[in-house]
């Protein structure tokens, strides 16, 4: 099931909302597993029992570390269990026709075609898993007791498709003593209307003009309309992101729990660097906390710095997607960040802040271009458009034609992608005056009837985090 | 009691909410929308294979979406958000001047290869009937739309397929003199009723210069408007266009062009029903009122008329000919009018059997370029 849609907004979450806070203490786990089972279900019922065993199986290894916690080797067998279960899992359906394409094509030959589904959330779940078994391997966190509360926490389902990355400490306690209340209703109920918001009124927006000129359905080409595109593409992979970012952490809020945040405006940032701190950041702490460092990390030569540096990033890359675009975009930031780290940041510091958010603006967009393209033949041919290659014009009457018409949205998303909002935000927030809050619930409450109504109107509702 | 935001929202919120979902709980169930004109997404069965694929869960998703309370509503919040974020098209349908909608043709929707193909073809087909019945007896009218016609009603920039270059082509490979053009006459004419405003068909009038011009191309006196009685059908017709982006608009008329002298007409259609007037008031009475013109959409209607002089004419038409066929039968003996998407039993046997003497090919430009039906030219 989709957050943005009309069964998850008027029947499963209501619904849920009412049993969940009707049910008594003990039987709150429980409620939520069955509705994370119902939800997960909805878009993937084949999963489930192979979720259901690694979820078992994690559950015992991560006991039996804790059981045999002086004898180093035990448990370090237990935590390879483990992490090769989950890491194998993940391969097999995700990675299996890319790696079988590439070792046939090594050898000149066609690669039969494997017939398997990627399942929703396989990326997210399998990296949660991970991240259990290793912290418990390591010490940092404590084991769950309870299967049931391991359970609820692995299948949680606020963030089972798409994310945030939720580490077991960072909810180890509100699964035992959930705090609820008219409080952390409301407060959680605002921000998934902020996310709520994100995805269906600006990035299924701007998305619909991404796919139609991405698809070279938008007319003649031009310049101008190649960067149209791509600032489209570029709004619509923040807001679809950091949106269901919002609304997940807003569900997880109305049902006593807390997630770490996952964004932080990152297109206002002045390098790369500061890109990768503000965006999707789960997953960076991930890949930091259990790949980089363990590699050994910047405390080493020179020369092992940079290999872990592409090793991270190429699998940074690799992770968001089965396919050779997606390791060149992971590589394309492991050699702008290494510039930066030797000498780049030294000479940005100098020049203008204006300067620096057009050089990261700028990066980041040509990522995104590599980001969406799996054909390298067409990432080829759209680059080349962005820059004026192959004789098309700068300008033409379709890329104005299209700047009008999504004119109020860019201007609406380029607000939307500053921490001015955060500001206004957090006022009506803090603030006792009454007639600031009852604006903003009109506001809130006017989102949300705009969001209805796109999404009772509209068949295009595709969560482009799906394919993770 | 202390008012805080989060009490203010908790009660605002939860009553909207509430209230929506009891109202989508007690509503029941629709089957059809009238505004869409389709048929609204049913209650799926459950079956196993259906719910291990998942195809139930997608199912019943679409069954829940369509049935949701006050679904007309919501859509038409949905356009004026659309509206007030200054969209110029909503749908592909222009908001164009003077209250028109325009229906928006994108290079994309046609492809290159049909539309190549289907030029062929009709340069095949006609130069085989000019063969067979003689160089003036075969003519090809294909009518730009309004958003070609009426270019300087649509918004700033708008652009779309090129229908004049198409037809530029089409006349370069005819044999000449069998195209009519009727591009020159409708343009003098803009200013004119010519196109309804929320649907996507021209009107009588805009079908009548055609009828003039093609009378000066083919060399006969046509009827003057003088000569007919035009009648008010009705002043509340809303079309397709309207159906596309459902918003209040002024509805359109629909006039019917009656000869004032005693004409006999006899019409039978798909070889089994008939009538004896050109216009099926009924239609009138429904949603898709431009039905009214020769009753619709057939695959094979025949048009006897008192005029014996002996001449048959096929007409091979999509629903722009609806308009326009009431002025030609008049010239006519007998009139048949067949569309290849519901007609496909081959045209040669059809001029042998009933022996016809003059083919008109008449259809709007983009139905033409867009056509998959066109390999019935040639059976």
């Amino acid at each position: 099931m989709v957050f943005s849609s009309i069964t998850f907004l008027f029947y499963f979450l209501p619904a849920l909302i009412i049993i969940y806070y009707l049910a008594p203490k003990k039987l709150k786990n429980l409620v939520m597993i069955i509705a994370s089972f119902v939800f997960y279900a909805w878009g993937e019922i084949r999963f489930i029992p192979i979720m259901l065993l690694l979820s078992i199986e994690d559950f015992i290894c991560a006991k039996l570390m804790e059981k045999h916690r002086n004898n180093k080797n035990r448990r370090r067998i237990y935590m390879l269990i483990s992490v090769c279960s989950n890491l194998g899992v993940l391969i097999f359906f995700k990675y299996t026709n890319f790696l079988l394409g590439n070792l046939f094509g090594v050898f000149g030959m066609d690669s039969p075609f494997v017939e398997i589904i990627l399942p929703i959330g396989v990326s997210f779940n399998s990296f949660q898993s991970i991240s259990y078994a290793i912290d418990v391997y390591r010490g940092t966190t404590s084991c769950e007791k309870k299967y049931y509360n391991y359970l609820a926490y692995t299948t949680l389902f606020p963030q089972i498709i798409a994310g945030p990355i939720v580490r077991y400490v960072t909810v180890e306690n509100d699964l035992d003593d959930h705090i609820l209340s008219q409080d952390s209703f409301s407060m959680g109920m605002r921000r998934f209307i902020i996310g709520l918001g994100k995805k269906v009124l600006i990035a299924n927006n701007v998305g619909l003009l991404w796919s139609q000129i991405a698809s070279g359905g938008a007319g003649d080409p031009s310049v101008l309309l190649y960067w149209i595109g791509i600032l489209a593409y570029t709004f619509q992979i923040y807001f679809d992101f950091s949106g269901y970012s919002d609304m997940a952490i807003g569900l997880a809020r109305i049902f006593g729990l807390s997630f770490d945040e996952n964004f932080n405006y990152p297109y206002i940032s002045k390098s790369i660097t500061e890109f990768w701190r503000r965006w999707h950041i789960t997953l960076g702490s991930w890949f930091r906390d259990y790949v980089y460092i363990p590699l050994g990390g910047n405390r080493c030569s020179k020369l092992k710095h940079l290999r872990n540096l592409f090793i991270v990033w190429a699998l940074t890359g690799f992770w968001h997607g089965a396919s050779w675009n997606f390791i060149f975009w992971g590589l394309y930031f492991a050699i702008i960040l290494i510039a930066e780290k030797y000498f780049l940041l030294k000479v940005l510091d100098r020049i203008p802040s204006f300067f620096r958010h057009v050089y990261t603006i700028f990066l980041v967009m040509i990522s995104w271009a590599i980001f969406y393209f799996e054909d390298l033949n067409q990432l080829k041919n759209y680059l080349m458009g962005m820059f004026g290659g192959q004789g098309i014009p700068l300008i033409n009457y379709e890329a104005l034609y299209y700047l009008l018409s999504y004119g109020v949205i860019f201007v609406l998303a380029a607000y939307f992608s500053t921490p001015h909002l955060k500001k206004v935000i957090q006022y009506t927030e803090k603030t006792t005056k009454k007639f600031v809050f009852v604006c903003a619930t009109f506001a809130y409450v006017f989102v949300f009837i705009g969001c209805v109504a796109y999404l009772v109107d509209s068949t295009y509702n595709p969560f482009l985090y799906f394919r993770f | 009691m202390k008012i805080t935001y989060n009490k203010i929202f908790f009660y605002c919120f939860a009553l909207l909410w509430s209230v929506l979902i009891l109202c989508n709980l007690v509503t029941p169930e629709k089957t059809f929308s009238e505004n869409e004109n389709r048929l609204l997404a049913k209650l799926p069965s459950i079956t196993n294979e259906k719910l291990i694929n998942g195809e139930y869960m997608n199912e019943l998703d679409e069954y829940i979406n369509d049935q949701f309370v006050f679904r007309d509503n919501w859509i038409y919040l949905k356009t004026m958000a659309e509206r007030a974020m200054l969209k110029p098209d909503i749908n592909s349908v222009y908001f164009a001047k003077d209250n028109y909608l325009i229906e928006k043709h994108d290079k994309s929707d046609v492809e290159k290869e049909q539309a190549q193909r289907n030029k062929e073809r009709l340069t095949e087909f006609v130069k085989k009937y000019v063969e067979k019945l003689g160089e003036d007896r075969v003519n090809v009218m294909l009518v730009p739309t309004a958003s070609m016609v009426l270019k300087d009603k649509l918004p700033p920039f708008a652009t779309g397929y090129d229908q004049d270059a198409y037809i530029k082509e089409v006349i370069k490979d005819l044999p000449q003199g069998t195209f009519i053009d009727v591009r020159n006459s409708l343009l003098q004419h803009k200013e004119e009723y010519i196109y309804y405003r929320t649907d996507h068909h021209w009107t009588a009038l805009g079908a009548f210069y055609a009828y003039e011009q093609w009378a000066a191309d083919a060399g006969f006196t046509p009827l003057s408007q003088e000569q007919f009685n035009i009648t008010l059908a009705s002043d509340q017709f809303l079309g397709t266009l309207h159906s596309r982006v459902n918003v209040k608009v002024k509805p359109d008329n629909i006039y019917l062009y009656e000869l004032k002298e005693d004409r006999n007409y006899q019409l039978l259609y798909n070889l089994t029903d008939q009538k004896d007037t050109l216009y099926d008031l009924s239609k009138l009475e429904g949603k898709d009122k431009y039905s009214v013109y020769m009753g619709g959409n057939n695959a094979l209607v025949q048009v006897k008329t008192n005029n014996k002089n002996g001449r048959r004419l096929l007409v091979i038409k999509d629903s722009y000919a609806h308009s326009f066929v009431p002025f030609a039968v008049n010239h006519y003996e007998e009139t048949y009018m067949i569309d290849f998407r519901y007609y496909n039993a081959g045209v040669e046997a059809f001029v042998e059997e009933n022996g016809i003497t003059d083919v008109l090919v008449l259809y709007n430009t983009m139905n033409f370029v867009k056509d998959k039906n066109t390999a019935n030219f040639l059976r």
